[in-house]
């Protein structure tokens, strides 16, 4: 048949399962193999595909769309051992031994899956080793160590190839690079012959290797000056008289922790790297304590006393600069995102107080002018709730101390000044400006206390569309600069009012009801449809403030004062509201999922990371990301709930 | 439309002395299909095909595609695909299925085909969207040059779609209308394959009919008599 598109179908498939392994590693004869007696199957959600202890079967299997998890039994524990997603291979123990099914693979949702005949591949195997070897090795992976994912479900992932892994960088970024090019002599040198070498080469140390670049010895800059201090040498003797040896090693891939310890414990301040980490294979670089002070250089500690020392803004941005390399590298390892937002959250404000002194200088210095009154310079938003991972956008307000009406003008000038000067220096800083101007040098932002408590009563009072979206955003205020009295004074104003007005913490539940859940039946991410961000999915908008909103209204309902964090806000509500303590927490847990996987985004792509494209995420991201969809739903329908928006 | 009177002969059909040997055996195999035995017992054909229009008596059939399924699986390795020749096209079908003139020239002869697609039923349950259309349009052309009719059982995912979800007839938006393929297939979000060409069309329509089995079966639908109820 000369047709057109005979196959149209299987070149789907073959297109679908080509990005995969280890069909992305087979040839096109391989993969016609493998389609010669594809299956399609379809299963519903709980249906299952092979029971543990079931002879293997003829097929294994790839998902096509939806998730399938395998579950073993253990000690009359049913133990969740992996959720496959998209792509993922499983059911491959027929493949590799006669041998019953180790666990029971069921639909974790509403899955269409590709099966493929156990005999096809096993000639590829044969005859495509890295195929064989990968399967191989997904295989043995049934019993890799078991790693306690974020997720809400309180599954237990493990990833199945070490492919994604190495794309997520996790450990390259904790071990030590090599360091330097090792700089080497033979045993036949002359202690005068090394130190020429050293000090051509300015290190500190040398490290004496036989012809096959093994390392015999080492000697550092503080060896020859106790010999010479002793009166211990002469510079023609040969450099094995002083070396020391054997040579401490470590592999080269050590993390930086070890290397630290090695040091402490040895007592010296030179790391030799070899291939294996014995003296018995070959040197390829050299460690210093130098360069493990310069890592340590980078520490918050370090970062906000530089920003306290700084005059210029420039230098400011170049000092906040580094505080990313600072959140790429805990990005990467992992560290609890609680941690890094504190830390993010401390430097940011830093970098704010300064920007405000230096503000205030610039202006005494100028025209003699002080401050005229007490203030407090809020952070508002994402920066009031201690989230700003990322520099974004700018919103803070000011408040000032009441003051008689003819000084008002006056005083207020004062302010505008002086917030219009911290707004341009923390745009040199590298955050934008609020696009909806919601900042202290907005005269709207930029009031007496007296004015505030009106605009927040206003708010709370008549509550409409539009009010709600400023309540929403100004209720997370924090003081990062100036008199905390005054946000405390407001505080408590706002909080007895609004148990006032219940019908104002019913709009702003209707408000956080608003975006449903973002995902669809088959659990895909529902993405942008219009615009530059087409076909990318917007983890603020649709993930992130929907728990942001509904944290906000249950801590307010629940009379929870002066708790901003998005995260405590879930740890308090699951103490104070019990029975609904596993909803918060698993809230809380997605929440930290979504910071992180917004703030990786971020990193990758140079922006807010407010837009991820589903595909740059690797399976476990996208997992991760699918379940911390599920908490919202649940929190949407306890609002509906609780504050009876059906009726409303 | 209705399409009953069209394989409403059915059951009155027999094998006459003048019929081809090709089409003995398929009405010999076909017949012998006993409704009750359980639904996973048969293998079923997902059909879609590529007309010139939608008049059974004017239109032709330009491409056609068969799934196999069995047992809530689908063999897209056994799949059936051709083109077909036809001089008589009309221009606006052609939007859409992308098939160009010259795509259907180099298709197989009608007879060819029709005999094709006799063999590929044989024994089988017909399944499709709207399927009437498709076995109208085949007995058109068996018609045509044999004076034959399919006797295939015959089951119409759209149908099959209104028994799994009648709450969406009362309230929903299909009141006075069946979905489309296009429809359901949004609603399971099953647009993974080519659409518009018959293959890929078969495809979805097969995942669906999967879908919809699963949900009949949970209903305590068990034999092909209950299932084509």
């Amino acid at each position: 048949m000369s047709n057109k598109a005979i196959n149209v179908l299987n070149d789907r498939i073959k297109d679908f399962l080509v990005k995969f392994p280890p069909f992305s590693m087979m040839t096109i004869e391989n993969l016609d193999k493998v389609l010669a007696r594809i299956k399609i199957k379809y299963i519903e959600k709980g249906e299952i595909v092979f029971n543990q202890g079931d002879p293997p079967g003829e097929f294994f299997y790839v998902v096509r769309k939806g998730a399938v998890k395998l579950e073993r039994i253990e000690g009359g524990n049913n133990i969740l051992i992996d959720v496959c997603d998209e792509g993922d291979v499983f059911g491959i123990r027929p493949l590799i031994a006669e041998q019953p099914y180790l666990s029971t693979g069921l639909a974790h949702e509403e899955s269409i899956l590709y099966a493929i005949h156990t005999d096809d591949i096993r000639n590829i195997m044969i005859s495509n080793p890295k195929v064989g070897y990968f399967l191989a090795s997904s295989f043995a992976a049934g019993s890799r160590n078991k790693k306690q994912g974020h997720n809400t479900d309180g599954l237990i992932f493990i990833s199945h190839n070490q492919q994604f892994l190495q794309e997520d960088r996790l450990l390259e970024v904790q071990k030590l690079s090599i360091g330097r090019q090792p700089i080497s002599c033979t045993l036949s040198a002359s202690i005068q012959e090394a130190a020429k070498i050293m000090t051509q080469e300015n290190v500190g140390s040398i490290v004496v290797v036989d012809e096959g670049q093994l390392p015999l010895g080492i000697v550092t800059d503080s060896d020859i000056r106790r010999m010479v201090g002793n009166d211990q040498i002469v510079s023609t003797m040969g450099i094995d008289q002083i070396m020391n040896t054997p040579v401490i090693c470590l592999p080269v891939g050590t993390t930086f922790a070890d290397a630290q310890i090695v040091m402490l414990q040895r007592g010296i301040n030179h790391i030799v790297m070899t291939e294996d980490g014995s003296d018995e294979s070959p040197v390829k670089g050299v460690f210093s304590e130098s360069q493990l002070l310069a890592y340590q250089g980078n520490s918050p500690g370090i970062i906000i006393k530089q920003m306290k020392k700084t005059k210029k803004p420039t230098e400011l941005k170049r000092i906040r600069d580094k505080a990313d390399f600072l959140l790429e590298k805990y990005l990467y390892q992992e560290v609890s995102i609680n941690f890094v937002s504190d830390v993010m959250t401390a430097i940011n404000d830093a970098l704010f107080v300064r920007a405000i002194e230096l503000s205030q200088n610039d202006i005494l210095e100028e025209s003699g002018q002080k401050v005229p009154v007490r203030f407090s310079w809020v952070a508002i938003g994402s920066l009031g709730r201690r989230e700003q991972i990322l520099r974004t956008d700018q919103d803070h307000a000011l408040i000032f101390e009441d003051v008689d009406d003819e000084n008002y003008d006056e005083v207020k000038a004062y302010f505008l000044d002086l917030a219009n000067r911290v707004v341009d220096i923390l745009k040199i800083c590298g955050f934008k400006d609020c696009p909806a101007q919601m900042m202290a040098n907005n005269p709207k932002w930029c009031m007496s206390i007296k004015e505030w408590k009106d605009q927040y009563r206003q708010w709370i009072h008549s509550p409409n569309n539009e009010s709600i979206l400023h309540a929403n955003i100004f209720m997370d205020y924090r003081s990062v600069y100036g008199d905390v009295s005054l946000t405390k004074q407001l505080t408590a104003y706002i909080m007895t009012m609004v148990h006032d007005h219940r019908i104002f913490l019913t709009y702003l539940a209707k408000y956080a009801v608003e975006t449903p859940p973002p995902v669809s039946f088959f659990r895909n991410f529902i993405l942008e449809k219009n615009g530059a961000h087409k076909d990318q999915f917007d983890i603020k908008q649709r993930a992130m403030l929907p728990l942001v909103d509904a944290a906000r209204v249950l801590v307010l309902d629940q009379r929870v004062e002066r708790m901003n964090n998005t995260i405590q806000r879930f740890e308090r509500l699951a103490e104070v509201d019990a029975k609904n303590k596993e909803m918060y927490l698993d809230a809380k847990s997605a929440f930290e999922v979504l910071l992180r996987l917004r703030a990786l985004n971020a990193l990758k792509n140079s922006d807010s990371g407010r837009y991820i494209s589903p595909d740059s995420l690797n399976k476990i991201q996208r997992i991760l990301l699918r379940n911390s969809f599920k908490p919202i739903g649940h929190l949407q329908d306890v609002l509906q709930v609780k504050f009876q928006l059906n009726f409303f | 439309m209705n399409w009953k009177h069209l394989f409403g002969k059915k059951n009155k059909a027999a094998l006459r002395s003048s019929d081809p040997e090709w089409w003995r055996e398929y009405f010999v195999e076909t017949q012998a299909i006993d409704r009750n035995q359980p639904v996973s017992s048969f293998m079923f054909k997902v059909v879609d095909l590529e007309t010139t229009g939608f008049d059974y008596q004017s239109d032709r059939i330009i491409s056609a595609g068969v799934i196999p399924s069995m047992g809530y699986e689908l063999y897209p390795a056994q799949a059936y695909h051709t083109l077909v020749r036809q001089d008589f096209i009309k221009k606006d079908g052609v939007q859409i299925h992308g098939l160009t003139m010259r795509d259907i020239q180099s298709g197989i002869e009608e007879v060819d085909f029709l005999i094709q697609i006799v063999e590929q039923l044989k024994g089988t349950i017909i399944v499709g969207h709207h399927i009437g259309f498709d076995v109208a349009m085949i007995n058109a052309g068996l018609q045509r040059h044999w004076g034959l009719n399919l006797i295939n059982p015959v089951i119409d995912t759209a149908y099959l779609y209104k028994r799994c979800y009648p709450i969406k007839f009362i309230y929903d938006k299909y009141v006075n209308q069946i979905p489309s393929l296009d429809d359901i297939a949004e609603e399971f979000e099953l647009v993974f394959h080519d659409r518009h060409s018959a293959l890929g069309d078969a495809a979805i329509t097969g995942v669906i009919f999967l879908k919809l089995l699963r949900n009949l079966e949970n209903a305590k639908v068990e034999t092909l008599k209950e299932l084509l109820q």
